[in-house]
């Protein structure tokens, strides 16, 4: 408790045990349901429940309360603002602030799950540790509250008016120790209200000082009404139930405090039962008691002799547990070793209020565990939810309130046990006590002390037997009388009382030590009688003769007066009747006691004694006088009738007390039939208690599945799915009404096997046979079916169905309609197919681009065309595959796309791929969906097209070139022309028979084939080709090619030739023949020869030196060569030697 | 004539004539005499034109672009440093080459008007003169 004291801090963790049975269900949800979480507060829900059902109660308590609720499985921390419920078959109890399950130990009808739980709590958490008891019968829960209240902790009962079962609330109430007794919804706040000081450590700390400082004034006050100082008391104890009392009452400080119990004598009364809490029990600590029997018990009874009497103290009995089990202890010994021995046992506390729940003798039916087993039968009597310790064991015990610190000693003890008592005193009050002890025990006499107390400095008188079991031997030492309680000038007792109500005879008077006493009580003392208020007579002393007759001594009990001689038995009835109600001390004076001897006048004398007994003396007044024997009294006819009466009344009290007996026998007997029938109830009670807690939760249970029913009764019928569900053997338990395009269900069908019904599913038998093999293995089956004109297609699910036990008990059916999307999939399939084929003929790569990752995906023909692998390349690198200049557009295009625009259109040449360079064009567009952005397109490689283009342009620039040559040719011809003809006749002949030629000539190279020029041999025969008609020649000559650069001054030549023949030569006007020859010479000069050979001799002329013949020697220049012209007979042979060149 | 005083009086301006196209370059020559001037050539390859070019320096170079042993350009160039004034005979549509490349020298169109080819080369026998 220390520990946690100083371990405390603002968030110290509070936490409430809640003890529930019968009806606590409600009660609980009552009291949690309105809670808010707590920074501090925890809650461990213990309840009965069934060890063979599993719990609900978590579950269905965490749907009342903001808390988070647990069932504890072991070992959980706890923490604030979490509910911990007790699992079924396990007990619960709290270590280190962990919770641990325990097996219980007792059978079902008395454990004690509660007090089990409540007293690890108390000692594991101390005054932070609260306890709530709810509804529920028998008591459970009222030993654990004991404990709870003992170490500091609160105690809350729930009032039993709103319980639905009373018995634990009212049985908690009953102990006297409940703080607050609450209906549910208040529990919660005085909880908080108790705890508001102490989880702030410096207001907890301050309270302390507080109460400190006002301690003797409270203990004072305390003094004065209840008549206890408890000054000497533990201060830390004393202070901390201040404490609890202070926080109990809500109250501010101590200073309140001590105003409130001046003015409140109840509240003294409440600081003096808490002060006085201590837990107690039937043999606390058995293996203590084990030791004590053993080494004390035993030899104590072994050793008395026959009749000896062994007298045992325990102070500080509280309710009597423990006067019990030492009781119970010496009459098991004496029992075992067939001895009688009397046993008187003084049982004393300071509080009334405790003795009298130990005179009672009757105990919570939990307690019955803590006995062993041998004694339960043997010394307890079973009750309704309680049990009695029988009379016999209640007889050796005198319960009595006595102080030991105020009151005398009791001397002669033979075994004195005080346990757990000295460790609530200080010091210099322990140090008072143990002399008193060591007084009080004879030599060689037992002092048994409680686990944590010890002799002290005082170890000298004691010596340890067994310091385990803290069992100490009296030393032979001189007793000496405490100093202390002599001023007080009260008698020590030096006599045992009786209990009042002792029917059993003492079997021998003990007066003490040695014969002293007996001697001086025999011969010296006045004749004296100690009677019981019956006027039994318990002890006698002194010479009785006079006044008593023991001559007709019976056997059983003897009686005043019964015995008394004539004149005497009167006064003992009246006055033993007077003194027993008055309890104060009377004289009768001036009697007369007549015997056969004689007369004695004498005074009577009557003083009541504590135990409720009286003490007769009978002190002579007079001289004896002797009486004659003829002296007869007419007094006796009185005394004869008296005396048959009493006879007569003594006849019939035996017969009474036959009756009585007889009558006792039959109640015991019907006592123990009781007892059975008790027992039964009890634990029928116990079997009610757990069948009403399932009950309760099975009723929340069962609202649930109707809500989930509605729910899945709703989902059937709304949806869209057409869905089966089937038990092992295929009956069909239920179904969808979206089934019916499937099945031909109707409601009528449930219960029917599945395969009774027509299906329009072509692979109906594949599937019943899928769904056996689902229900045998366990596996999930898929399955594409079809309608039987194959128009609907469904994907079928087929799932086992699962008991919540684990096991399959049938199979779910689930149709997914799959006709539109497998249309559809065959349409997106056919334009994908389409789409592909167009892609590779038109050679077309894919590619696509992520802007954000600045990432290319190219497929195969894209990657081929770019000369890469096939998949992702970087943009970088992608960059780099086109040529230096290309490099930048390429990139400025695709940043742009990146930025704002929609589509990229981009051409560019790759580097280094082979001879010549591949043209790449690039097209794409921006896709945007929902999620990303990126840029899908084409690419295909432009290179023909390209080449193609430049071809054309050059051509297109070469064909320009030549036309304006061919205007500069013919603009030139028509000027020169013109400078030397003067009939415009002859001037548009002239030119049109030359454009003619410079026609032809192009014609040939329009038939050019390659560059290589044109045979010499068709340039020849096409300059001749107009004269066809008017002539013949022989063309002949080696194959000789003529440039293209040449064959316009060739043609023009061979055309003024030609036409110089037609006109005036072999080819016109003269007959004859045209030969026309070349040869290869020297040099590669080629000499071709134009010989007419006329049928005349030919004329000389002086040549034609006209536009012809300028253009026969240009032409001439232009080739290279030179013109020979020879006639010769009827020749005229003209001849150009000339060196083609090589084009160039 | 309008030919310049100044060699009117002394010599005729000697023009240097380029042109493979034999019936073109006889035109070219007799129009080039017809106009006062003295005739270099007609050159139908760039390898006579160097070997004439290395007597004398005419004052003025009319070339066709294409000769017979390819593009006149290496003759223009070597024209241009000695100071001769150059006039470009050309069948090209695009001349935008010439005049980058000869910003002083005229271009004229194939197939030229006497007129224009008079004017052309008047103004560069003037240049060249002053």
């Amino acid at each position: 408790m220390r520990d946690r004291q100083s371990q405390q801090d603002t968030g110290q963790l509070c936490i409430v045990g809640i003890g529930a049975s019968a009806g606590g269900l409600e009660a609980l949800r009552e009291m949690l349901g309105a809670t808010k979480i707590d920074n501090n507060i925890a809650y461990v829900v213990v309840q009965h429940l069934d060890p063979n059902h599993d719990s609900l109660l978590a579950e269905l308590m965490a749907r009342y309360t903001d808390l988070d609720v647990h069932q504890v499985s072991d070992g959980e921390m706890i923490e604030a603002g979490n509910v911990y419920v007790i699992p079924p078959g396990h007990g619960l109890s709290v270590k280190d602030g962990a919770l641990e399950l325990t097996e219980f130990t007792q059978p079902r009808g008395l454990r004690r799950p509660i007090d089990d739980f409540f007293e690890s709590l108390a000692q594991d958490q101390g005054r932070f540790a609260a306890c709530v008891i709810l509804s529920g019968t028998g008591a459970d829960g009222s030993a654990g509250l004991r404990a709870i209240k003992e170490h500091g902790g609160l105690c809350i009962a729930q009032d039993p008016r709103t319980a639905k079962y009373d018995g634990m609330p009212t049985s908690a109430q009953k102990t006297g120790l409940v703080d607050f007794v609450r209906a549910p919804a208040g529990i919660v706040d005085a909880i908080r209200q108790f705890y508001a000081h102490s989880t702030v450590r410096q207001a907890d700390t301050q309270l302390a000082r507080t109460v400190e400082r006002n301690l003797p004034d409270i203990c004072s006050v305390v003094r004065n009404f209840v008549g206890h100082d408890f000054s000497g008391y533990k201060k830390s104890t004393l202070v901390r139930r201040v404490q609890r009392r202070i926080q109990v009452l809500d109250l501010d400080d101590a200073t309140q405090y001590l105003a409130h119990i001046r003015s409140d004598p109840n509240e003294c009364e409440m600081l003096f039962r808490d002060l006085l809490i201590n837990v107690t029990r039937f043999f606390r600590d058995p293996e203590h008691f084990a030791q004590l029997r053993a080494l004390a018990i035993r030899p104590a009874v072994e050793n008395a002799g026959n009749g000896d009497e062994i007298r045992v103290w325990i102070p500080g009995s509280s309710s009597g547990e423990e006067p019990y089990s030492i009781a119970m202890l010496f009459a098991e010994e004496c029992r075992l070793q067939k001895r009688s021995v009397n046993i008187q046992i003084f049982a004393t506390d300071i509080d009334e209020q405790m003795l009298r729940i130990a005179r009672e003798a009757t105990y919570a039916q939990a307690a019955l565990v803590d006995i062993p087993e041998e004694m339960r039968e043997r010394y307890t009597l079973a009750g309704d939810g309680h049990f009695r310790i029988t009379a016999r064991i209640r007889d050796m015990i005198r319960f009595s309130v006595h102080s030991i610190a105020r009151d005398p000693p009791f001397s002669n003890i033979d075994l004195l046990s005080c346990r757990n008592l000295l460790i609530y005193f200080g010091d210099a009050l322990q140090n008072a006590v143990l002399p008193i002890f060591h007084y009080a025990i004879k030599p060689g006499g037992t002092l048994f002390l409680g686990p944590s107390e010890t002799v002290g400095r005082f170890d000298h008188a004691f010596d340890p037997l067994d310091q385990a079991a803290r069992l100490f031997r009296r030393g032979e030492g001189r007793p000496q009388y405490p100093m202390h309680l002599r001023g007080r000038g009260v008698k020590p007792h030096s006599s045992p009382m009786r209990p009042e109500n002792d029917s059993a005879p003492a079997t021998r008077l003990d007066w003490g030590d040695g014969g002293a006493t007996e001697k001086l009580l025999g011969q010296y003392a006045p004749p004296s009688l100690q009677v019981t208020p019956t006027g039994e007579i318990l002890r006698t002393t002194g010479k009785l003769g006079k006044y008593l007759d023991f001559s007709d001594s019976e056997e059983g009990p003897r009686f005043a007066a019964t015995l008394a001689r004539p004149g005497v038995r009167e006064p003992v009835s009246a006055i033993v009747r007077q003194v027993s109600q008055s309890r104060r001390r009377s004289i009768a004076r001036a009697l007369v006691a007549t015997s056969e001897f004689g007369r004695q006048t004498f005074d009577l004398l009557a003083e009541p004694l504590s135990d409720g007994t009286v003490l007769l003396v009978f002190r002579d007044a007079d001289r004896f006088e002797p009486l004659a024997e003829d002296d007869y009294e007419d007094l006796e006819p009185m005394d004869s009738h008296v005396q048959s009466l009493e006879d007569e009344l003594r006849a019939t009290r035996i017969r009474l007390h036959t009756t009585v007996e007889e009558l006792e026998t039959a109640n015991e007997e019907l006592k123990s039939s009781n007892e059975e029938m008790m027992s039964m109830n009890e634990e029928l009670q116990s079997t009610n208690e757990e069948l009403s807690t399932v009950n309760d939760e099975l009723k929340s249970k069962v609202d649930e599945l109707s809500v989930a029913n509605s729910d899945l009764t709703n989902f059937f019928a709304s949806t869209a799915l057409p869905l089966v569900v089937v038990d092992r053997v295929l009956t069909i338990r239920n179904f969808t009404d979206a089934i019916q395009s499937i099945y031909a269900f109707r409601k009528a069908d449930r219960g029917r096997p599945l395969t009774e019904v027509t299906s329009v599913l072509r692979q109906n038998d594949e599937v019943t046979d899928l769904v056996r093999d689902s229900i045998e293995d366990g596996e999930l089956r898929h399955l594409r079916v079809n309608d039987r004109n194959e128009e609907r297609t469904w994907s079928l699910v087929i799932t086992p169905y699962r008991a919540r036990a684990g096991g399959i008990v049938g199979a779910t059916l689930v149709f997914t309609e799959l006709t539109n999307a497998l249309r559809l999939e065959q349409a997106l399939e056919h334009e994908g197919e389409r789409l592909r084929l167009a892609l590779d003929v038109s050679g077309l790569g894919v590619w696509e681009n992520d802007p954000a990752r600045r990432m290319l995906t190219v497929d195969g023909p894209g990657a081929q065309i770019l000369g890469v692998e096939e998949g992702e390349i970087s943009r970088r690198r992608f960059l780099g595959l086109a040529t230096l200049e290309d490099r930048r557009p390429l990139a400025d295009a695709f940043a742009k796309l990146t930025a704002d625009g929609d589509s990229i259109d981009v051409t560019f040449r790759l580097a280094s791929t082979g001879p010549r360079f591949t043209s790449v064009q690039l097209v794409g567009r921006r896709v945007q969906s929902a999620s990303n952005m990126r840029v899908l397109g084409v690419i295909f490689d432009v290179t023909n097209e390209r080449e193609a283009r430049d071809i054309r342009d050059m051509m297109l620039r070469e064909m320009n070139h030549r036309v304006k040559n061919m205007f500069s040719i013919i603009s030139g011809m028509v000027r020169i022309a013109g400078r030397r003809t003067s009939s415009v006749e002859a001037l548009v002949d002239g030119i049109q028979s030359r454009v003619n030629a410079l026609a032809r000539s192009h014609n040939l190279t329009q038939n050019m084939p390659g560059t290589r020029g044109l045979p010499l041999e068709d340039v020849i025969r096409t300059s001749l080709a107009p004269y066809a008609e008017q002539g013949a020649w022989r063309i002949d000559g080696p194959r000789v090619m003529v440039a293209r650069q040449d064959l316009t001054a060739l043609s023009l030549l061979l055309h003024e030739w030609a036409t110089n023949a037609a006109k005036y030569g072999v080819l016109g006007p003269s007959d004859g023949r045209l030969e026309v020859t070349w040869v290869h010479e020297g040099d590669g000069k080629i000499v071709l020869t134009w010989n007419e050979i006329h049928t005349t001799p030919v004329e000389h002329d002086s040549g034609h030196a006209g536009f012809g013949s300028t253009l026969i020697q240009l032409s001439a220049t232009q080739l290279n060569g030179a013109i020979d012209v020879d006639i010769d007979g009827n020749s005229r042979r003209m001849t150009l030697t000339y060196a083609p060149e090589d084009e160039v | 004539m309008p030919l310049k005083t100044k060699y009117e009086r002394g010599r005729k301006a000697r023009v240097m004539l380029c042109e493979d196209e034999f019936i073109v370059a006889l035109d070219m020559q007799m129009m080039l005499e017809d106009f006062g001037y003295d005739v270099e050539g007609p050159f139908p390859s760039l390898r006579s034109a160097f070997t004439a070019l290395d007597g004398d320096v005419p004052d003025v170079a009319l070339l066709d672009v294409n000769l017979r042993d390819g593009e006149v350009f290496p003759l223009a160039d070597r024209l241009a440093r000695l100071g001769v004034r150059l006039v470009f005979h050309s069948g090209h549509v695009n001349d935008d080459e010439i005049a980058q490349r000869y910003p002083d020298a005229e271009c004229c169109q194939k197939p030229t008007s006497d007129r224009s080819l008079r004017a052309a080369l008047g103004r560069q026998v003037e240049a060249r003169c002053s």
